[in-house]
C-alpha cells in the first residue's frame, strides 16, 4: 500500500517528535556544560568581574546594531522599490562581509590605520557592516509582503515620501529582529576584539579557557552570554510581536522595482557610498599592506595547505545543515504552531555563541570511548557542530519554498492516485531544489567564517583558510596577511556572484 | 533537469565528505601540539618529514592571538591524548603539564651538547634554541635621548603614557611576569606593575601590536621578544633594542622545549621528532629563520642581527617554581591588574 500525497499536508505526532529531535540534537552539545555549571554552583563568586564586561559588550554591539538598522531600513527600502543598474550586483556585494570572517574585516579596519576606527568605535563599525546585510535583507523580505495595491495607494496619498515613510513602519519589526540577532550573533565573535585590542566578553572567555586553563569558568561566562544573547532576542520577538517570524517562514509576494528618476539615482549613489564604507574600508586597509611583491611559494603553500580542508568543512557543514533544514521544514510546513515554535527555536539556536557547541563536542570527545572518535574528534566534529548551528538557513529558504505550493496540488495527485514518493519527486523536489542549493552555498559559505568551532575542533594537521590566516597573522609579514585576506575576500564575492546565479533559490 | 542535477551534486558532495574525513593511515605520523608560530614551526616539521618519511600533523597556536588555549586542550585530552609530542615556545607551559602529569620523561640522545640549566632533570622536558626579552624602542623618539636600560624605566616619568606591553595573561609576557615575581620579589614585581599602570603604561593585545604601535610612535617604547624585533628589522621599521637590566637582574631568556605526551599514541614517532628537534640542524634552522632564536649549544652560530648568548647577562630563574608563581599570579594579582587597567 503506497502513503498518500496527503500526509504531507496533515498534522501528526511525526512533526512534533520530528522537529524535537533536531532541536534537541543541535542542543545537546551544551549539555555537558550545562551540567557542569549546575554543579558548580556557577561560580556566582567569579562571574561577578564578567557581568560589566558583558554589559559593555552588549552596548557596543547593540550601537552597532542600530546602526545596521537605521541604515539596513533605509537601503532595502530603496532596493525594494526603486529600479537601477547594476541593483543586483551591488546586492550580493553587500553580503560580502556575511561570509567572510569578522576577523579579517577587522584586521582591514586597523591596517586603514586611523586612529578612531580603532578600539571601541571600531567594534561598532565592524558590527555594523556584518549586521547591515541581514536588516537589508529582512527590509526587502518584509517589504514584499505590502501588495502593489497598497504601494500605489500610498504613492497617491503622498508620493514617495509616504511611501517610504508606511513601508519603513511595516517592516520595522522584522529589521529590528534582524538587527537583535546580528547583535547577538557578534557578540560571540572573537576576532575583531583581538584585532581591535577590545576587551569584551569574548575575550574574557577566552582568557578562562587560554590563559587561567579553567574550561568550568569559561563554560559559566559562555552561558551566561548565551543567557543574555537569548534575553536580548526573546525580547526584540517580544516587542515585534509575530510579523517578523511569519515573514521568515511563509512564502512572499516578490517586490516590483521601478525606476523613478530622483529616487533610483538616490539609491544607486547612496548604495555605492555604503558599499564603500562596508567593503571599501577595509579592503583598502588590505591593499595598501598588500602591494608589494607577493611571495607566491607561501602563498601557494597556504592555500594548498588548507584549500581541500576548507572544501571538506564547507561541504560537509553545508550536507549537515542542509539535510536537518531540508527534514525540519517538512516537519514545520502546513502547521502554523510547529512553524511558530520552530522558527523561535532556531532563530534562538543561530543566536548561541558558536563556543557553546564547541566546548560541548571537546568535553565529549574527551570521556567518550574511542570508537566515538570519527564523530568527536574528526573533521565530521567541525561540520555536525557548525551544520547543526547553520540548518536554520536552509530550513528557513525550504519551508518559505514549500509553502508556496497549494494543497490542492497534493490533493489532485490523491485524486490521481498518485504515491507520496511520486509527489515528492515529480512536485516536491523541483519546487525545492533551488533553495536547497542555495542554503547549501550559503551555509557553505557562513562556516567558512566561523573560526570559534575550527578552532576548538579542528583535528591536528587539518586547518582551513581562516584558521591559518589567523595562525600565522602573529609573526608573518603584514603583506602576505593582506594578500591571503584579499584572496579569501575575493574568492567569497566569486562564490556570492555563483550564488546569486541560482535566483530562483535567492528569490524565495 | 534540476532533480538530476540535484542528485549529482549531492553524491559529489558526500564522496567529497568521504574522502575528506578518511584519513591517510598508511604512512606513519606524529601528532605535535606547538604554541611556536606557524611560519618558525611548519617549516621544521616539513624538514622532519623529508628525512624521516613519518608525517607530521601540526596543531599551531599563537600566544599572540589568545587562540586555542592549546595547553588547556592537551589537558582536556589528557584521558585519551590525541598529542604526541608539545612543542612549547616556553619552558613554563612545559612545566605546567609536568604538574598535572600529562607528560612523560624522555631522555634523548640528541639534547648532547644542550645546557642542562635550562631542561628539567628528570626528562619531562628538554630545551633548545631560545628567544630573549627585550625593550623596544623608537628611533626617531631616542635620537636625541639615551636608550632605556632597564624594564623598570618603562615606569620613569620620564615616559608618562609612552610605554606599552604585551597583555602580560599570555604568552612570554605571562612568564616574564611570573619572572619578575621571581626576580624582584612579590613586593618589587607589583611596585613595577602598579607604577607603570599609575605612568600611563598601555597594555595591548600582543608582542607583534608592541611592535607595531612602537614603529607607528603611538608609543615609544615596550617590551617584546627578539622575532619581533628581527620582524621589524626586515620590514625596515625603524625601530631599536636593548637588552635589558644588563647591570642588575639580567635578560630573561625565553627557550622552546620539546614534551613527549604520556600515553601518546605515536609513541616511536613522537620520541624521532623530540629526537630532530633537539639536534644542531634545527638550532641552526631556527637560528637563521625569520624567528632569529639563539642556539643554546655554544658551537652553533647565533642570529646575526643580535650579540652572542655569551656576551648577554642572563636573569637567573628556576622554570619549575616559575609554573606555581604563573599559576599563583594569574588568579591573583596579575588577572586583577589587568581588569583594572585594561
Amino acid at each position: 500500500m503506497s502513503v498518500s500525497a496527503l500526509s504531507l499536508e496533515r498534522p501528526g505526532w511525526w512533526r512534533t517528535a520530528g522537529l524535537s529531535a533536531i532541536i534537541f540534537t543541535a542542543l545537546l552539545p551544551a549539555v555537558p556544560l550545562v551540567a557542569e555549571f549546575v554543579k558548580t554552583g556557577g561560580r556566582l563568586d567569579a562571574l561577578q568581574g564578567f557581568i560589566p564586561i558583558l554589559a559593555k559588550s552588549l552596548a557596543l554591539n547593540l550601537a552597532g546594531g542600530t546602526v545596521a538598522l537605521v541604515i539596513g531600513i533605509c537601503l532595502g527600502l530603496m532596493h525594494s522599490f526603486y529600479s537601477f543598474s547594476g541593483a543586483k550586483i551591488i546586492r550580493m556585494l553587500f553580503l560580502t562581509p556575511l561570509c567572510m570572517p569578522p576577523l579579517l574585516l577587522a584586521q582591514g579596519i586597523r591596517y586603514f590605520e586611523i586612529k578612531f576606527l580603532t578600539g571601541p568605535a571600531g567594534m561598532v563599525y565592524v558590527t555594523a557592516i556584518v549586521t547591515l546585510p541581514l536588516v537589508m535583507l529582512a527590509t526587502i523580505t518584509a517589504s514584499s509582503l505590502l501588495s502593489s495595491g497598497q504601494c500605489l495607494a500610498a504613492r497617491l496619498a503622498g508620493g514617495e515620501r509616504c511611501l517610504l515613510r508606511y513601508a519603513a513602519r511595516f517592516v520595522f519589526p522584522s529589521a529590528l529582529t534582524t538587527a537583535l540577532m546580528g547583535t547577538c550573533i557578534m557578540l560571540s565573535c572573537p576576532g575583531p576584539a583581538m584585532a581591535l585590542g577590545v576587551k569584551v566578553a569574548i575575550s574574557e572567555i577566552l582568557i578562562s579557557f587560554s590563559a587561567l586553563y579553567d574550561l568550568n569558568l569559561a563554560a559559566s561566562q559562555c552561558l551566561l552570554m548565551s543567557g543574555a544573547a537569548l534575553l536580548t532576542l526573546l525580547t526584540a520577538l517580544a516587542i515585534s510581536g509575530k510579523q517578523p517570524l511569519q515573514n521568515l517562514s511563509v512564502s512572499t509576494g516578490s517586490n516590483h522595482p521601478r525606476y523613478h528618476p530622483q529616487m533610483s539615482r538616490l539609491a544607486f549613489i547612496s548604495s555605492l557610498a555604503v558599499l564603500v564604507l562596508q567593503l571599501g574600508v577595509p579592503a583598502t586597509g588590505l591593499i595598501v599592506p598588500a602591494i608589494s611583491v607577493p611571495d607566491v611559494a607561501e602563498i601557494m603553500n597556504v592555500i594548498s595547505r588548507t584549500g581541500a580542508n576548507s572544501l571538506v568543512y564547507a561541504t560537509g557543514t553545508a550536507s549537515a545543515a542542509t539535510l536537518s533544514g531540508t527534514a525540519a521544514a517538512f516537519f514545520m510546513n502546513k502547521s502554523a504552531r510547529h512553524r511558530y515554535f520552530g522558527t523561535v527555536s532556531m532563530l534562538l539556536i543561530f543566536s548561541l555563541p558558536a563556543t557553546l557547541t564547541a566546548l560541548g563536542y571537546s568535553a565529549a570527545g574527551t570521556i567518550s570511548p574511542p570508537w566515538t572518535d570519527f564523530i568527536f574528534r574528526s573533521r565530521a566534529a567541525v561540520c555536525l557542530s557548525q551544520g547543526l548551528r547553520l540548518f536554520p538557513i536552509p530550513a528557513l529558504l525550504v519551508l518559505r519554498a514549500l509553502n508556496s505550493v497549494p494543497s490542492s496540488w497534493a490533493w489532485a495527485a490523491e485524486m490521481q492516485g498518485i504515491s507520496l514518493g511520486r509527489y515528492i519527486a515529480k512536485i516536491i523536489i523541483p519546487v525545492i531544489s533551488g533553495p536547497v542549493m542555495a542554503g547549501f552555498l550559503v551555509t557553505a559559505l557562513f562556516s567558512q567564517a566561523d573560526i570559534s568551532t575550527l578552532l576548538l575542533l579542528h583535528p591536528p594537521g587539518s586547518q582551513n583558510l581562516p584558521l591559518a590566516i589567523l595562525t600565522i597573522m602573529a609573526n608573518a609579514p603584514r603583506a602576505l596577511i593582506a594578500q591571503l585576506d584579499l584572496i579569501y575576500m575575493a574568492l567569497a564575492i566569486v562564490l556570492l556572484m555563483v550564488i546569486g546565479h541560482f535566483r530562483r533559490g535567492m528569490n524565495t | 533537469m534540476i532533480f538530476k542535477r540535484t542528485i549529482i551534486f549531492s553524491v559529489l558532495c558526500f564522496e567529497a565528505i568521504l574522502f575528506g574525513c578518511q584519513g591517510n593511515n598508511t604512512q606513519p605520523e606524529v601528532v605535535v601540539y606547538t604554541s611556536v608560530d606557524d611560519i618558525f614551526s611548519r617549516p621544521v616539521a616539513k624538514r622532519f618529514e623529508e628525512q624521516s618519511g613519518i608525517k607530521v600533523r601540526l596543531v599551531t597556536d599563537t600566544e599572540e592571538t589568545k587562540s586555542t588555549g592549546l595547553l588547556n586542550r592537551l589537558i582536556a585530552e589528557s584521558a585519551r591524548p590525541v598529542a604526541d609530542v608539545f612543542w612549547s615556545g616556553d619552558p613554563v607551559r612545559a612545566a605546567i603539564l609536568k604538574k598535572r602529569g600529562i607528560s612523560a620523561p624522555y631522555h634523548s640522545p640528541s639534547a648532547k651538547g644542550l645546557p642542562e640549566e635550562f631542561s628539567d632533570p628528570e626528562g619531562y622536558w628538554t630545551a633548545f634554541s631560545t628567544r630573549a626579552r627585550v625593550i623596544i624602542f623608537n628611533k626617531l623618539a631616542f635620537s636625541y635621548r639615551k636608550p632605556p636600560a632597564s624594564v623598570r624605566d618603562l615606569t620613569s616619568p620620564e615616559y608618562k603614557g609612552m610605554a606599552c606591553m604585551a597583555n602580560p595573561l599570555f604568552g612570554t609576557t605571562s612568564m616574564h611576569a611570573a619572572a619578575l615575581f621571581q626576580a624582584l620579589g612579590p613586593v618589587g614585581a607589583k611596585q613595577f606593575f602598579n607604577d607603570f599602570a599609575a605612568n600611563g603604561g598601555k597594555i595591548v593585545g600582543s608582542n607583534g601590536d608592541v611592535k607595531d604601535k612602537v614603529a607607528s610612535g603611538e608609543c615609544i617604547l615596550g617590551i617584546t621578544d627578539t622575532d619581533d624585533i628581527n620582524v621589524a628589522m626586515k620590514e625596515g621599521l625603524d625601530t631599536g633594542f636593548v637588552f635589558p637590566d644588563q647591570d642588575t637582574i639580567g635578560t630573561l631568556l625565553v627557550p622552546n622545549c620539546a614534551v613527549l605526551i604520556k600515553g601518546a599514541p605515536h609513541e616511536n614517532e613522537a620520541k624521532k621528532f623530540i629526537d630532530y628537534l633537539l639536534s644542531p640542524e634545527v638550532e641552526e634552522m631556527l637560528a637563521a629563520s625569520t624567528a632569529a632564536q639563539f642556539p643554546l649549544r655554544d658551537n652553533i652560530p647565533g642570529p646575526e642581527q643580535f650579540p652572542p648568548l655569551s656576551d648577554i647577562k642572563i636573569m637567573q630563574v628556576d622554570y619549575n617554581l616559575l609554573a606555581d608563581t604563573l599559576q599563583k599570579i594569574m588568579d591573583g594579582f596579575l588577572k586583577e591588574w589587568v581588569d583594572a587597567n585594561s
